[in-house]
């Protein structure tokens, strides 16, 4: 039986990742899918709101508010709709909801597991990307066996297959 | 990348404001002058840079100047109780009460909900909500009033980022309405009354009030909108044809909110009185009085109280007004500018209507990397300085440098609206640089327009 994990820090064009991570799978395989969802946005907005902008915290806690509750709902609905998809396809699926966790607690996670493929879909979005999904994997996977597919939004960056 | 650009700016110009410290002067220029200079590189680097905060920078301007001998104690502190300082703090207090209040969010319901019928309609209707709003409070708080309601159209149409174009522009036309709109008066962005600030300071007599404001600035947003309204209409993939869900929701909120409130109502009898009074009264009765007598009738109608105000605006704008007026006036009054247009610019064999081109898309370039505020401040003492080489009216200046120096419609770091919209994730910013590119083109086509063909019919000739 092998292990397909997928770990989702966008939500965006994400119908080429679930594709592919469901074409990885024969019939006794299991998906597992990480989603990370931050619960905070990136320093920057809220400088460029308040320092920039000169708008009071209100304000920029309203703005971030509004982007917070986006992202989790996105989350939510493509976690529902992965779901969706494994019942179709009768595929044995485990979907983790995670907030910001440490680099290492998630490796740690990769090794004890024993993943197979890895499948990671990264965002683009520099706002999250630099500081709330502060994640990177570079170095990691270098040093792994396992194969591994990088996206970028929904578009591959790259594989070791 | 941008972390170690930081880093080279920030050293950088702490090596110029150390060496001119210690440089000697040059003939024709006063060691005070030479000081000036070095002090406006110093907050100009920290400005592009936003290692401390902008204000901070600015109170750093203010405590150089004296220290260093540029101007006097008393001279320096005097610059920063400007009137320019009292008009934007009356100002963000009735802003404050637009977006507390409630009402803010009620005018865009109504307008999105009665205009934005079709996809197409819709989009236009943010955009000109925007611009509109844009034109009697700041853009950033427009943007950050908007932008809840468009997350829940999106939502609502079940748009995915990223994939939906339609998403894309809802956010976009957002923020190119804000920024569009905020250059039209005072009110859309206080660094176009820095820019008087400045003219007043520099140049005895001369002004621009809040009805010649609109005066001279009406037809840049104008023509700018109408072309973001072609390209909606003609130019842009819509990738949707029922909104019909976006209405119901709309229709859903509003009604939710219920009538107005008497809060609503009372600000908006102090709105519409202080507008009014700055249209037709203001030759009578300053705009800076004007502007704190709402504010504090926003305050006796109970509108706001003093914690609203904490949470709603960054007194850091005072400090950051205030120092901009105060460093940049320093230039000018030490002799720095005259020196520099002297030794420096004196030569320039271009025309001042080539000059006056060149001046406005180099203030759109910088207004793109830095705020608007930082933009204003740090070409326009310098622009004042080639202008008295030429001749030009140094209102021509002024609106050259702030009229252009609010249209940043490309990156995020440029302006707040495009931040907001940024983070809605329904787009990256290689999405939008080539439309951004356009907008800059377009607006620097309006200035060229406005400035050459309008102005000169107001009277407002190019050489003072």
């Amino acid at each position: 039986m092998k292990k397909v994990m997928v770990l989702l820090f966008s939500f965006a064009e994400l119908d080429k990742v679930i594709n592919h991570s469901f074409n990885l799978l024969n019939d006794d395989d299991e998906l597992e899918v990480v989603a990370i969802v931050g619960e905070e946005v990136s320093s920057s907005l809220s400088h460029l709101i308040t320092d920039v902008g000169f708008l009071g915290d209100k304000v920029s806690s309203d703005v971030e508010d509004a982007v917070v509750n986006e992202y989790q709902d996105r989350a939510e609905k493509s976690l529902e709709r992965i779901t969706d998809r494994a019942e179709v396809d009768s595929q044995h699926l485990e979907v983790e909801k995670l907030t910001k966790i440490s680099l290492d607690e998630l490796k740690d996670k990769l090794v004890r597991d024993d993943i197979d493929h890895l499948v990671i879909n990264y965002t683009e979005d520099q706002f999250l990307s630099n500081e709330v999904l502060d994640y990177d994997f570079n170095e990691f996977l270098s040093n792994i066996n396992m194969p591994y597919e990088v996206y970028f939004d929904g578009e591959l960056s790259k594989t070791n297959n | 990348m941008f972390e170690n650009f930081k880093k080279i700016i920030v050293t950088l110009g702490i090596v110029l404001f150390i060496a001119l410290l210690l440089l000697p002067t040059p003939e024709g220029l006063t060691r005070a002058g030479q000081n000036s200079f070095a002090v406006f590189i110093l907050c100009l680097t920290l400005w592009i840079s936003s290692v401390i905060p902008l204000s901070i920078t600015s109170l750093l301007g203010i405590a150089l100047i004296p220290l260093l001998g540029v101007l006097e104690l008393e001279q320096t502190f005097a610059l920063f109780g400007n009137k320019a300082i009292f008009f934007i703090l009356g100002a963000l207090i009735l802003a404050a009460g637009i977006y507390q209040t409630g009402l803010g969010s009620r005018i865009s319901f109504l307008l999105l909900k009665n205009f934005g019928q079709g996809p197409k309609r819709l989009l236009i209707s943010i955009l000109l909500t925007s611009a509109f709003l844009s034109c009697i409070m700041p853009e950033h708080a427009v943007a950050a009033l908007l932008f809840p309601i468009i997350i829940e159209i999106a939502t609502t149409l079940e748009l995915e980022p990223l994939q939906s174009n339609y998403g894309k522009l809802l956010f976009l036309v957002m923020a190119w309405g804000a920024i569009a709109g905020g250059i039209t008066t005072f009110l859309g962005g206080a660094r176009n009354l820095l820019a008087v600030g400045l003219l007043e300071k520099n140049f005895s007599g001369l002004s621009i009030g809040f009805f010649e404001w609109i005066k001279y600035s009406w037809p840049m947003p104008t023509i700018i909108l109408i072309v973001i309204y072609f390209m909606i209409e003609h130019y842009f993939e819509i990738d949707i044809d029922d909104i019909s869900a976006a209405h119901r929701k709309l229709a859903k909120d509003m009604k939710k909110r219920g009538p107005m409130s008497k809060i609503e109502w009372r600000l908006t009898i102090v709105l519409v009185s202080v507008i009014f009074s700055w249209l037709f009264l203001s030759r009578w009765i300053d705009i800076a009085i004007i502007a704190i007598l709402g504010a504090v009738a926003s305050f006796v109608a109970g509108v706001v109280e003093w914690q609203d105000i904490e949470d709603y605006i960054n007194w850091g704008v005072i400090l950051m007004y205030g120092g901009a007026i105060v460093v940049a006036t320093s230039l000018v009054q030490s002799g720095a500018t005259e020196w520099l247009s002297q030794a420096v610019f004196s030569n320039l064999e271009l025309s001042p209507r080539v000059f006056l081109g060149f001046l406005a898309i180099f203030t759109m370039l910088v207004t793109e990397g830095v705020s608007n505020v930082a933009a204003v401040a740090i070409v326009l003492p310098l622009a004042y300085s080639v202008g008295n080489i030429y001749g030009i009216n140094p209102i021509i200046i002024t609106l050259s440098v702030a009229l252009p120096g609010g249209l940043a419609f490309t990156l995020p770091m440029g302006s707040p609206p495009n931040a907001i919209a940024f983070s809605s994730g329904f787009y990256r910013v290689k999405d939008v640089v080539k439309l951004g590119l356009l907008l800059m083109f377009v607006s620097w086509l309006a200035y060229l327009i406005t400035s050459n063909l309008y102005w000169p019919l107001l009277g407002l000739e190019i050489m003072s």
